[in-house]
């Protein structure tokens, strides 16, 4: 099928707009808000927020099935000390892609983070001794062309969405540098 | 970067003309590797008892809560039963919590796979079981409306298929029969 030329400037031109109409497609039919089982312990956190001498870094990698490799630039990673209610987050909504609720308010402010630079390189310093997950969510943006009803091929973005976790012990003065990621569902969502 | 600026939105668009004619097919693919390998080799041995013939039960209800509060219950949809074994262990670790693309199973597997169908009301019940530990597994499909507006603010009217994999575990003593009340849902997909 081809398209009269005007149209297709017309098209280029509506795809610059398009962030700012349509409504959500592909939403997600699951449970959203899943109250967390794990009541928050503050005790639990305090301890990470101490001053230390050891360096948590690494980089964000994402292996497609095309054989690429993708480094997500400035892409928030949070570090977080391993207890209950961080290990739930992990299982359910890292690993299990459950949509679980926000976090306890006061959780916010224990969470370290750091962004990564154009190769998904990041780096935490001054980190205390301790286990710790360091998570993070990653996105990719492809487009998707279709032929819509009046037979005129669109195009419109498309988000790729996973999260990719590592769980670490840090000594005293220890550098760790994390290039190996558990990574959780892939989903596919249009902004 | 592309030398002349006009070039590149033609080839776009030609791209575009092309794509449209298989857009059916080739629209929202994940980008994350497929026939992922397996990790646990295939041991014929472990499988073997549970083709036996006993005496046990296992029933119970496929169903899914949506987040608009509805319970779905998947009619004429396939539910299967395997033993719990290192290689079926990885299977619904991988492919039914993390929604990894796992590699087709060993083709000696499927004789040790027993698979019934739910009724119209989801309901399904295995017997002549023979006491053993089992994984009890369904992929859910479910039709959702995601019609949305498109780039140039048209109504595209868009059916589809929403899906995920579901499992339960279920302990079966000699003539003891067990009924499945809760799954463990994986991640959901939207094609």
């Amino acid at each position: 099928m081809s398209l009269p030329i005007t149209r297709v400037f017309g098209l280029l031109t509506a795809s610059a707009l398009l962030s700012s109409c349509g409504e959500a497609i592909n939403e997600a039919l699951f449970p959203h808000n899943l109250p967390h089982h794990v009541a928050f312990d503050e005790a639990a956190f305090t301890g990470t927020l101490r001053s230390g001498t050891g360096v948590v870094q690494g980089q964000l990698a994402a292996n497609f099935r095309d054989g690429t490799t993708y480094y997500p630039p400035d892409t928030k990673v949070g570090l977080v000390p391993v207890n209950a209610y961080t290990s739930e987050i992990i299982q359910r909504k890292y690993i299990n892609g459950a949509y679980l609720a926000k976090p306890d308010p006061r959780y916010a402010k224990y969470v370290r983070i750091a962004v990564t630079d154009d190769q998904g390189r990041f780096s935490f310093s001054k980190v205390p001794p301790g286990e710790y997950y360091v998570g993070s969510k990653v996105s990719y943006t492809t487009t998707w062309t279709y032929t819509d009803d009046n037979g005129f091929s669109e195009t419109e973005p498309e988000t790729h969405i996973w999260r990719d976790y590592a769980r670490i012990t840090l000594q005293p003065g220890q550098k760790i540098t994390i290039t190996d990621w558990s990574t959780g569902p892939e989903r596919i969502t249009n902004p | 970067m592309n030398p002349n600026p006009f070039c590149r939105p033609i080839l776009c668009a030609l791209a575009a003309c092309i794509l449209s004619s298989c857009a059916d097919a080739a629209w929202q693919e994940y980008l994350f590797p497929h026939n992922v390998r397996r990790q646990v080799a295939f041991d014929e041995s472990a499988f073997t008892g549970s083709l036996r013939s006993g005496s046990g039960v296992v029933r119970g209800q496929v169903f899914l809560d949506m987040k608009d509060g509805t319970r779905f219950t998947p009619a004429n949809s396939k539910v299967s039963m395997v033993p719990v074994t290192a290689y079926t262990t990885e299977m619904v670790q991988r492919k039914f919590v993390r929604g990894v693309y796992l590699a087709k199973p060993d083709p000696r597997y499927f004789k040790y796979v027993r698979v019934t169908q739910t009724d119209r009301n989801g309901n399904f019940i295995f017997r002549g079981l023979p006491p053993g530990h089992y994984y009890v597994g369904t992929k859910i499909t479910f039709l959702a409306d995601d019609s949305y507006d498109d780039a140039d603010n048209n109504f595209q009217e868009l059916y589809d298929n929403h899906s995920c994999r579901a499992y339960a575990e279920a302990s079966v003593k000699a003539g003891q029969a067990v009924t499945i009340t809760d799954w463990n849902v994986g991640p959901e997909r939207v094609p």
